[in-house]
């Protein structure tokens, strides 16, 4: 596996406290989704729930990752392993992100189908998975795929805005469009560390949208 | 998507419809307010009991009622969350 550095220097820290707080956000609404699911059994909500909480995960191990490629780049910093162990951390970080992410995207996208079928399912799912493991450029096929996956969430999200034209559409649509193209600006990014940074930052407001959006649902 | 809405909107109405009889309900009035066969009333029944919504009573002569509990009336309140989440999220 080729693990690359594509953030600016000085941005090295900052990324980590960004994916903290995507990683709450989502997590905030997967247990919300799921509690709701819970209470009408109704399989979308579950699905989406699902799906937001690997996104939550993967975005942890993200930190984990980032945390660990921080200790290795900074000599002051304390890590309580071994320098020898941290390689196989950072990978453990990687895969870990890219898989948690990847299926969680493929079942909001398979959610966003309206539809029942396993097997559609798990060939969403092994399409995006298993290439990962057969070539070694890791985060470009994980970007690829993983904005490929989410244009078809946030076409889905647009489409019903456009059929219900109501506020909370509108910022759902604009979120997942936000987070589109944040995960565009990541693929950019391995030859142009600077866009690493615009893509954090748009994908802060897509998630700051869904923060809203949780709110209007909220308010009573 | 949206027929699943509407169970989750039958629901909201059998627990409105309780509510609405001071707590407590027989089975004919909440089939013909709700205007659900006898059949779809059961399943309701046994769904929204399933999940501690209402509870079933049965006085001496066998006559049945439901009483809404903390949980339904809870349903009750974030009915209007739930169904502005799956507006938002198109669920």
């Amino acid at each position: 596996m080729v693990l690359i550095h594509i953030s600016p220097p000085w941005f090295f820290g900052y990324d980590i406290v960004f994916e903290l707080i995507f990683a709450v956000v989502a997590l905030a609404l997967a247990l919300f989704a799921l509690r709701v699911s819970h209470l009408t059994s109704q399989r979308s909500a579950g699905l989406f729930g699902k799906g937001f909480l690997l996104i939550s995960i993967s975005y942890f191990f993200q930190s984990i990752f980032n945390f660990f490629m921080l200790a290795q780049i900074g000599d002051h910093l304390y890590t309580p392993f071994d320098a020898a162990m941290l390689p196989i951390i950072q990978q453990i970080g990687a895969y870990g992100h890219v898989l948690f992410m990847l299926t969680g995207l493929v079942v909001l996208l398979y959610t966003s189908f309206e539809i029942k079928n396993k097997r559609l399912f798990l060939a969403f799912l092994a399409l995006a998975i298993v290439p990962l493991f057969i070539i070694d450029d890791l985060f470009g096929l994980f970007y690829v795929v993983s904005t490929v996956c989410l244009l078809f969430v946030a076409w889905y999200y647009v489409a019903n805005y456009l059929k219900k034209k109501q506020s909370l559409n509108l910022v759902t649509a604009l979120a997942f469009l936000l987070l589109l193209i944040g995960h565009a600006q990541y693929f950019l990014s391995i030859n142009n560390p600077p866009l690493y940074v615009i893509g954090h930052a748009i994908e802060l407001f897509g998630y700051l949208l869904i923060l809203v959006n949780f709110y209007l649902v909220l308010r009573r | 998507m949206n027929q699943k809405r509407d169970r989750v909107a039958i629901m909201n109405e059998i627990l409105l419809l309780v509510r609405g009889k001071e707590g407590e309900a027989g089975p004919t009035h909440i089939m013909y307010k709700a205007n659900l066969s006898h059949q779809m009333l059961t399943e309701y029944m046994t769904e929204i009991m399933g999940k501690g919504f209402l509870i079933e009573q049965i006085d001496k002569r066998g006559k049945r009622t439901y009483q809404i509990t903390d949980k339904g009336h809870a349903f009750i309140k974030d009915y209007q969350s739930i169904r502005k989440f799956f507006d938002a999220y198109g669920l």
